[in-house]
């Protein structure tokens, strides 16, 4: 299963609360915006990468869709 | 909207079309088409476009409340016409997340300008700027102290004030201009006080003074005199000085900054234009102040700096009033949210804002 998180304040709770590591354990495939990503979590959660975290993009039409 | 925002931020850095799309990766024509809104890019092309003309991703998408063209400057600038362009782009992007912040408050943050009262009508020589700065000291109910916080009075009346940091450009004093026919100034964060202070009030004088100066007064002179009398008005240096002196101590004038927070020469140009001393005399201590380099860095203590700190607190009071809530604050500041509640927290060593 892909679940796409839209709310960097989720993977940052999970982390404080110390259970990151548990959660990429799961059978299940975890993502973000790559845009979300650079601008809230590459300065100091750039790690999550390492531990399974994928980005994914926005086609022209998906961002055209967002504006 | 996208285009709009992506033109604006190349512009901002002076890049041609070419260069922007050397530094991504893309012809110039395609760099082109997203301007004009033919096509729209890719989220991954967008982040490219970002790191190259260093704004948050975040920008491309901020929906503007308010509309600003141009900015309408008091005076022509020296600047080159690039820096300007750059300049303008930052003041630009700082007021409409001001504009954008204060429209999120139920009831307005901010007493609308109005003109004062009491200022002479028509100026015909510099002494009458005496008559102008007591005017406005006196509508704003200053009395004759030293203002300890410029901005503050500025923004109480109505005057937003805006920090840029302008290292890169030494040229760069401030600004005053409209925007939407709200009066606004801008002054080089990276400035001492003192001289951030003379700033701010010679901007002042170009709002106040602009259209009553006669044929024949050079409006900078005229803003630098009413700079020093708004900043230390002729009672205040009358009592400090006296009416007439012979000498003045460096020492004593440098107490004088410390106190009024206008530099020492600016004090000894007070003292020469009320004529407490003589031009001449004036002259030679202005040889002996740039043989000492005293004309680059004064001697002393530097005066502390002015802060542009509305910005700041009105998102704290947005946030403690829940008008917005932490991500739309730390968007407004231009940082992640991981940052800004560091911030929050008080717990990080320096809670500059990223403004």
């Amino acid at each position: 299963m892909l679940l796409l998180i839209s709310d960097a304040n989720i993977l940052i709770d999970i982390e404080s609360g110390g259970l990151i590591t548990f959660m990429f354990s799961l059978e299940v495939q975890f993502a973000v915006p790559d845009i979300l990503f650079n601008d809230e979590l590459k300065d100091l959660h750039a790690h999550l990468l390492e531990l399974g975290l994928q980005l994914r993009q926005f086609d022209d039409e998906q961002v055209q869709r967002v504006v | 909207m996208i285009g709009q925002r992506l033109y604006r931020a190349r512009k901002a850095t002076g890049l041609s079309l070419r260069d922007l799309g050397a530094q991504v990766g893309l012809t110039h024509a395609a760099i082109k088409k997203y301007e004009d809104e033919q096509a729209t890019p890719s989220s991954t092309t967008l982040l490219k476009l970002a790191n190259a003309l260093n704004v948050r991703a975040e920008y491309f998408f901020r929906q503007a409340t308010v509309v600003i063209d141009r900015i309408e400057y008091r005076k022509r600038s020296t600047l080159p016409k690039k820096r300007l362009t750059a300049i303008e782009h930052e003041v630009v992007d700082q007021i409409e997340r001001r504009i954008e912040l204060e429209n999120l408050f139920p009831s307005p943050t901010v007493t609308p300008f109005a003109p004062v009262r009491g200022l002479p009508e028509r100026i015909r020589d510099l002494a009458q700027i005496e008559e102008a700065a007591e005017a406005v000291r006196n509508a704003w109910m200053l009395g004759f102290d030293p203002i300890l916080d410029l901005v503050d009075v500025l923004e109480t009346h109505g005057i937003r004030v805006f920090e840029i940091d302008a290292h890169a450009d030494l040229k760069f004093d401030g600004l005053a201009a409209f925007v939407n026919q709200m009066p606004i100034i801008v002054v080089g964060s990276n400035w001492p006080g003192d001289r951030q202070r003379f700033t701010l009030a010679h901007e002042l004088g170009h709002l106040m003074l602009g259209d009553r100066l006669a044929d024949g007064i050079k409006e900078e002179v005229a803003c630098n005199r009413f700079a020093g009398a708004f900043l230390i008005p002729r009672q205040s240096v009358t009592q400090e000085l006296g009416a007439h002196r012979r000498y003045i101590e460096p020492k004593e004038l440098a107490l004088l900054k410390e106190e009024f927070g206008l530099s020492m020469a600016g004090i000894l140009y007070r003292a020469r234009d009320l004529e407490i001393v003589s031009s001449a005399w004036c002259e030679s201590q202005m040889k002996l102040f740039r043989f000492k380099g005293w004309h680059v860095t004064e001697p002393g203590k530097p005066y502390p700096p002015e802060k542009a700190h509305v910005f700041e607190q009105l998102i704290f009071h947005a946030l403690g009033e829940e008008y917005i809530g932490e991500s739309k604050a730390a968007e407004l500041m231009k940082m992640s949210l991981t940052t800004f509640q560091t911030i929050r927290s008080l717990e990080s060593g320096n809670a500059a804002a990223n403004q």
